[in-house]
């Protein structure tokens, strides 16, 4: 594994950020998370436009964790234009939402998400959910062990 | 014999002649050689030359063979031997003796005679030969030709025979066959060459084919027979054939057959069979159905039908109609009565009644057509419908069907077609006759029942033709007696030349019928009022036939009319009175009509009418006087008024001057002498006066006149009673329709307040919708939002804990262990908040849910959870009700969880599921022994996130009941419950369908 592989994150709220990087940390993968703060900078970030037009796009991240609710573009429209692009409709996406709602669920199937994460309340539960995905698609196969929260 | 003998004699003659020739030659053939020879002796002197001679032997035996050569040499020899003698010049030129020279000549002569002998043999044998074999190929030559002639004459027999010519195999197989006989057949030579002969015939003619093959294998075959077959088309052939044995060397090799088509021929006969015998046949019934039945038999003789029906044209119902419907039902042939068949006549029979015969021949299938009807019966394929038709015009269809394709083809259309034409004739006669007769019935039916009298009659001379019952009675004759009779002879003689003048105008044309009153008279001389009607017929040529009288006995009406004559003249009067009484005028416009009719009846000067009011009469109408120079108002108590008013009778004032002295009006100015008055009566009360004044003085009103006018007076009582009826019921109902326009104007005004309020209550809905909908929006973002904070909360106390604990004390981790339970507390409760609202989001299906499946499920698995506890559980079975199944088990989930929760503290726990059949519908309910509750609190219970046990007594959120609501308000139905303390608690819904 010459290049590091990493993770991008999409997520508005800086205090789930500060969440989730603390969550990566306890995984001992602290400096394989990116984080963008809105779904019109993922896109940019993912496909070397606007502000990233000088980001070096040939690297993509190994999986992109993308919160639903999300400022400028929606975390659903973002999946979409992310499975219509050549490029990167293979790309794994894991929604990362705190509805718990069946349309959500079901949307994001529809547009070809690879896991749906409820945010947990519980901070440990979270850590698990990290753990799990990132021994998945940064270091794993791209199969999901069973019981995805 | 004797000519016999003469050629004989004339043949050796020929030969002897041919002898004698070639020895005469013989002999000839020396002298030259004896001439050559003393020529050469003496020109040539060659003294020994022998070749004359020799070739003189030679000669002659070329000529004649070898004995005219011997003589020769013979002769030669011995003359020589005398005339020439020297010997020796003899060919060898030698010295030889004579003799010698002689055997030398001789054996020369000899051998030359030999050789020629034996050469002229050799050439008559080859002539012989080569004569032999020209012979011998002339003959070839000849019976070649012979033979060429006869193949030719052979093949064109077998090709252009009009006949079907055909070779089978000893098998049956056939071998051979000319184009006439595949023409005949349908098939080609090769397909004909797989098949049997046995494959045309059909089962009960195959035997008889079989047998005629066999006799010609063995050789004696019969002249001829007939036979049926069928063509690959399916259409039955009948064959005249003649056949017999192939033989090759006198061993039989196959069969020959010649067959000639004599179908036409055997089909005209079989019509002309048929028919003959058809118009016999006809003429002996009666009714159409038994005429079908018999055209039903020779159609079956010519055509062999599955189905068969006649049709004739009802004059009746002016349309075609079933008269014989025969199918095929399961093989056997069943008459189908009329109201049985299939309804309607086909569209086809019709269109064929109009346009004519029509043939339906599909092309023959491969595959069996045959397609059978529930019935037992089965479809026809083939059939063939033609009119029946009588003088060029149609009467009927006649169709007959096939259960196989191909069954019929032209020719059978034709034959049908000469069978309905045959029938039609017999036909129409059946028809006409059916028809003449059921007519006559039902004629004679009416004449003889009819309530009226009817005769029959001549028309010129009018004798009684019929007569029917009832003519006898009124007439008082028998029948016989009244057939003698002539309409005049009972006709009543004042009636007689009314009578006469009528029949006239009848006969003549002038009316078709008349109506007279007349008076019959009766055999023993009474008489009879009749009202008659005379009616004349005529015949198809225009001609009267005769007459028709009906009458109707009218002797009781004329006495009852001549009664009603003479009072109808009494009563004229009243009733033009009466009639003037009738009439939507004013009362008083009226009552001068009447008075004046009044006035003219009695011929008076003047009519008065007078109406009672309080003490006074007042004037309502008079006649025969202005208004104006009558007092309006007369005072009651006058002696006039008061004996009519008191007496209450009409009276009688021959002189008014003498009644008193100072009269209410001054009769003696208007000239009024005598006076008739009657009182108005109505039920006995008086409401006025008529009165008629004369202008001269009367002194004959009789009693009845004052009756009469007493009548009058009351016709005119009750017009006025009636009028003063009717203004107040004018009045009434002006009132009443005031009354009505009121209430209708209220009920509008309630209607529009109803729309109103409907109106309101509709946007007072949506609004209430509205709000509702948004509340829900609401709850479902608040609960999401809410997550946000929290798990930021809940994460960063989190961390806080695990990064800082070491500085804090122990109070300092209780308190963060408590916030973090808050928060896992808060994480609950918002979840709850969400499933509650999306209960009603949820989309519903209503299907049959039962219930009580649910309940034993639900509580099979709580059992499960506690194994160790002591509940018993009552589920009442077979509750099934429309509902949405996923919300109904959420609901009885949280009751029975409930339920189960609130009894754990009981040591005999019981949980019971049921329904109570309520007259609004069906009530289930939940019911335990458990904790209970107060009822004070009943209202609260379904609350959302209402407890009324603390958590460490029961655990849970509130939110059970709440839910159990939800999902019973969504079906439209009711929650509510009955508890108490310590001892249970009923929780009841219902669930309109």
């Amino acid at each position: 594994m010459e290049t590091k592989r990493f993770v991008l994150l999409v997520e508005d709220s800086y205090n789930d950020e500060l969440l989730a990087r603390r969550a990566f940390k306890q995984c001992q993968l602290a400096d394989r998370l990116t984080v963008v703060h809105d779904g019109a900078e993922a896109l940019d970030f993912l496909f070397g436009t606007g502000s990233h037009a000088k980001h070096e796009t040939t690297e993509l991240p190994a999986m992109v964790l993308l919160d639903l609710k999300l400022p400028k573009l929606n975390g659903f429209e973002v999946l979409r234009r992310v499975r219509a692009n050549e490029r990167t409709q293979l790309l794994p996406v894991v929604i990362l939402s705190s509805s718990d709602e069946e349309d959500d669920r079901n949307e994001s199937k529809r547009l070809g998400a690879n896991a749906y994460l409820r945010k947990p309340v519980e901070f440990k539960e979270f850590v698990t959910a990290v753990r799990r995905l990132t021994l998945c698609w940064l270091e794993g196969d791209g199969t999901l062990d069973s019981g995805q929260k | 014999m004797c000519r016999r003998n003469e050629s004989e004699d004339l043949l050796s003659f020929k030969q002897l002649k041919s002898e004698g020739i070639k020895y005469v030659a013989a002999v000839a053939f020396v002298a030259p050689a004896l001439l050559l020879r003393w020529w050469m002796n003496r020109e040539l002197e060659l003294q020994t030359s022998f070749v004359p001679f020799f070739l003189a032997v030679l000669a002659s035996t070329s000529f004649g063979g070898w004995k005219p050569g011997c003589l020769t040499a013979f002769l030669i020899a011995a003359i020589a031997d005398y005339s020439f003698i020297d010997w020796n010049h003899l060919p060898t030129g030698a010295d030889l003796d004579y003799p010698v020279k002689l055997l030398v000549f001789l054996a020369g002569s000899a051998c030359i005679i030999g050789v020629i002998e034996a050469q002229r043999r050799a050439r008559r044998a080859a002539e012989a030969l080569v004569r032999q074999l020209q012979l011998q190929i002339e003959r070839q030559q000849q019976t070649e030709a012979q033979l060429t002639a006869s193949e030719e004459r052979y093949r064109s027999l077998f090709e252009n025979n009009l006949d079907a010519v055909f070779t089978l195999d000893l098998e049956g197989f056939f071998t051979t066959a000319n184009p006439s006989a595949l023409k005949l057949c349908g098939y080609s030579l090769a397909e004909l060459q797989q098949m049997r002969f046995t494959a045309f015939c059909s089962p009960e003619q195959c035997e008889e084919a079989k047998r005629h093959f066999q006799l010609c294998l063995r050789d004696e075959p019969e002249p001829f027979f007939e036979l049926r077959i069928a063509t690959k088309e399916g259409r039955s052939v009948d064959l005249f054939i003649s056949g017999g044995p192939i033989k090759l060397k006198g061993k039989i090799v196959g069969v020959y057959a010649i067959a000639a088509d004599v179908t036409e021929r055997t089909r005209s006969q079989t019509l002309l069979t048929a028919f003959s015998q058809l118009g016999q046949r006809l003429s002996s019934v009666t009714t159409p159905v038994a005429a079908g039945r018999i055209i039903g038999d020779v159609a079956e003789e010519l055509f062999g039908w599955d189905s068969f029906s006649l049709n004739l044209y009802s004059l009746e119902n002016k349309q075609i109609s079933y008269v014989l419907n025969v199918d095929t039902f399961n093989g056997e042939k069943t008459e189908i009565l009329p109201f049985l068949s299939a309804p309607g006549i086909p569209a086809l029979a019709h269109r064929v009644f109009r346009n004519g015969a029509e043939l339906i021949a599909p092309p023959p299938t491969d595959v069996d057509e045959k397609v059978r009807l529930v019935d037992g019966a089965e479809r026809s394929p083939s059939r063939m419908f033609v009119p029946i038709r009588e003088k060029e015009k149609n009467i009927g269809v006649l169709s007959v069907g096939r259960f196989r394709t191909g069954a019929y083809d032209e020719q059978d259309l034709k034959a049908l077609e000469a069978l309905s034409e045959y029938c039609g004739g017999a036909l129409q006669r059946i028809r006409a006759e059916g028809a003449l007769r059921r007519n006559e019935e039902d004629y004679r039916a009416l004449f003889d029942s009819d309530g009226s009298a009817k005769c029959q009659l001549e028309p010129v001379g009018g004798r009684f033709l019929r007569v029917n019952p009832k003519f006898c009675e009124l007439t008082g004759y028998s029948e016989r007696e009244l057939l003698g009779k002539t309409f005049r002879e009972v006709t009543h003689p004042e009636d007689r030349e009314t009578s006469r003048q009528n029949f006239e105008k009848l006969l003549l044309g002038e009316v078709n019928d008349f109506r007279m009153e007349k008076r019959y008279e009766r055999k023993d001389k009474t008489t009879c009022w009749v009202d008659t009607t005379v009616t004349l017929i005529r015949d198809a040529e225009g001609l009267p036939s005769r007459v028709i009288a009906s009458s109707v006995d009218i002797t009781d009406r004329k006495a009852a009319e001549e009664a009603l004559a003479i009072s109808n003249q009494r009563l004229a009067l009243i009733a033009s009175v009466a009639n003037a009484v009738v009439g939507d005028e004013p009362i008083e416009e009226q009552m001068r009509t009447v008075a004046e009719t009044v006035r003219a009846a009695y011929g008076t000067k003047a009519c008065i009418i007078r109406v009672l009011e309080g003490e006074e009469v007042r004037l309502l109408s008079c006649a025969g006087l202005s208004q104006e120079v009558l007092k309006p108002r007369l005072p009651i108590n006058g002696r006039l008024m008061s004996k009519i008013l008191n007496e209450r009778v009409p009276v009688f004032v021959p002189d008014l001057q003498a009644l008193s002295a100072q009269p209410a009006e001054p009769y003696n100015v208007l000239g009024l002498v005598s006076y008739a008055g009657a009182p108005l009566l109505v039920h006995d009360k008086i409401i006025g006066v008529v009165g008629i004044f004369y202008g001269e003085p009367v002194r004959n009103f009789s009693a009845t006149d004052l009756q009469q006018l007493q009548i009058i007076a009351n016709h005119i009582a009750v017009a006025i009673a009636n009028d003063r009826l009717f203004q107040e019921v004018k009045l009434q109902k002006a009132v009443l329709q005031e009354q009505v326009h009121e209430r209708r104007e209220i009920e509008e005004e309630v209607q529009k307040l109803n729309t109103e309020l409907e109106l309101r209550v509709l946007e007072r809905t949506r609004e209430l919708q509205l709000a509702n909908g948004e509340l829900e929006a609401f709850a479902y973002s608040v609960s999401h939002d809410l997550r946000g904070p929290l798990r930021s909360v809940g994460g960063f106390t989190e961390a806080l804990k695990d990064e800082y604990e070491q500085r804090l004390d122990e109070q300092g981790t209780e308190y963060l262990n408590r916030v973090i339970m808050a928060c896992r507390e808060m994480d609950k409760l918002i979840d709850d908040m969400l499933h509650l609202s999306r209960l009603t989001r949820m989309d519903m299906k209503r299907q049959p849910v039962n219930l009580s499946a649910l309940a034993e499920g639900i509580l099979a698995n709580l059992r499960e959870t506690e194994p160790g506890r002591e509940v018993v559980m009552n589920v009442t079975p077979g509750l099934v009700v429309p509902a949405d199944a996923r919300l109904l088990r959420i609901a009885l989930e949280n009751l029975l969880n409930n339920a189960w929760k609130f009894t754990g503290r009981k040591k005999l726990a019981k949980i019971e599921f049921g329904m109570d059949p309520e007259p609004g519908g069906p009530v289930y309910f939940v019911r335990d022994n458990g904790a209970g509750f107060d009822m004070e609190f009943a209202d609260k219970l379904f609350g959302a996130f209402q407890r009324l046990h603390s958590t460490q007594e029961f655990p849970g959120h509130g939110i059970g009941l709440a839910t159990v609501q939800r999902i019973i308000n969504r079906h439209g139905g009711r929650t509510w419950a009955i508890g108490e303390v310590g001892c249970g608690a009923t929780f009841y819904f219902t669930l309109p369908s």
